[in-house]
């Protein structure tokens, strides 16, 4: 029980991590496209992570099936909306 | 228009059973819920699942071609994790922005889809826009543009149309 608690507060940390790494490569970034690189795999990663952890805090239950679907979703939609906004940019001019 | 029924019914089968999985508990109430709210989405959509051109995607054989894809997407998208944060930790910050152009004839949406979805989450690359067979693609680094030419994602793409 312990050793579960240890490794999903780890996962947790890592998750946060990615996302820190994130939100900085959002403001140190020179322009839109590179700014979009950061947010997109930083917080694709973190989230994965995040959801990791707390399905292996949940055991096996309906909610982690619930926590399984929120990370497929995010990973479907995640680059997506990186790409309409790198898109809606790139024919602005 | 039978198989077009039968589509219906097949997604009405899908839907009812995602609804039943979110909610808290099955009772009578979540099944008429969720039966009145599938029966709208499926009226009010032309065509949810996989048009006629890209059927030959329902075999077996190319489920479980899609399913060994998942773990080389997940290796990806923690490789490209850990790329970007090393770049953007890095207080010189090592970048050579620019855009690439590559030409990956596929034909079906969906693969098209897959591969863009796909490249944008592999290290240092992001799909801008894609017309036709025309991929325009930002990198970050030189060695990311290099890494698009004849990748494993295009070859998974090719593999799942054949």
């Amino acid at each position: 029980m312990l050793f579960v608690h240890i490794l999903s507060t780890i996962m947790l940390l890592i998750g946060s991590f990615f996302f820190l790494v994130g939100t900085i490569g959002l403001i140190r970034m020179p322009d839109v496209y590179s700014k979009m690189h950061a947010t997109t795999k930083c917080d694709t990663l973190g989230a994965g992570f995040i959801m990791a952890g707390l399905m292996l805090l949940t055991g096996f239950s309906g909610v982690t099936i619930k926590l399984l679907l929120i990370i497929v979703f995010i990973w479907l939609t995640n680059p997506t909306a990186a790409h309409i906004i790198a898109k809606a940019n790139y024919r602005k001019k | 228009m039978i198989r077009r029924f039968k589509e219906q019914l097949l997604m009405f089968i899908i839907l009812l059973a995602f609804w039943l999985i979110l909610s808290p508990a099955i009772t009578i109430e979540s099944i008429i819920t969720g039966t009145i709210a599938v029966v709208f989405v499926i009226a009010f959509s032309k065509e949810l699942i996989l048009s006629e051109k890209e059927s030959p995607l329902y075999s077996l054989k190319k489920i479980l071609l899609l399913l060994s894809y998942i773990p080389v997407l997940v290796l990806e998208i923690i490789k490209s994790g850990l790329d970007v944060a090393k770049i953007v930790l890095n207080p010189k910050m090592p970048i050579n922005p620019g855009f690439t152009i590559i030409n990956v004839p596929l034909k079906m949406d969906f693969t098209k889809v897959l591969f863009a979805n796909s490249v944008t989450l592999t290290p240092g690359t992001l799909t801008v826009d894609v017309i036709d067979d025309t991929y325009i693609i930002h990198h970050l680094t030189d060695e990311a543009s290099k890494g698009l030419i004849d990748s494993t994602l295009e070859n998974y793409a090719r593999k799942l149309e054949e």
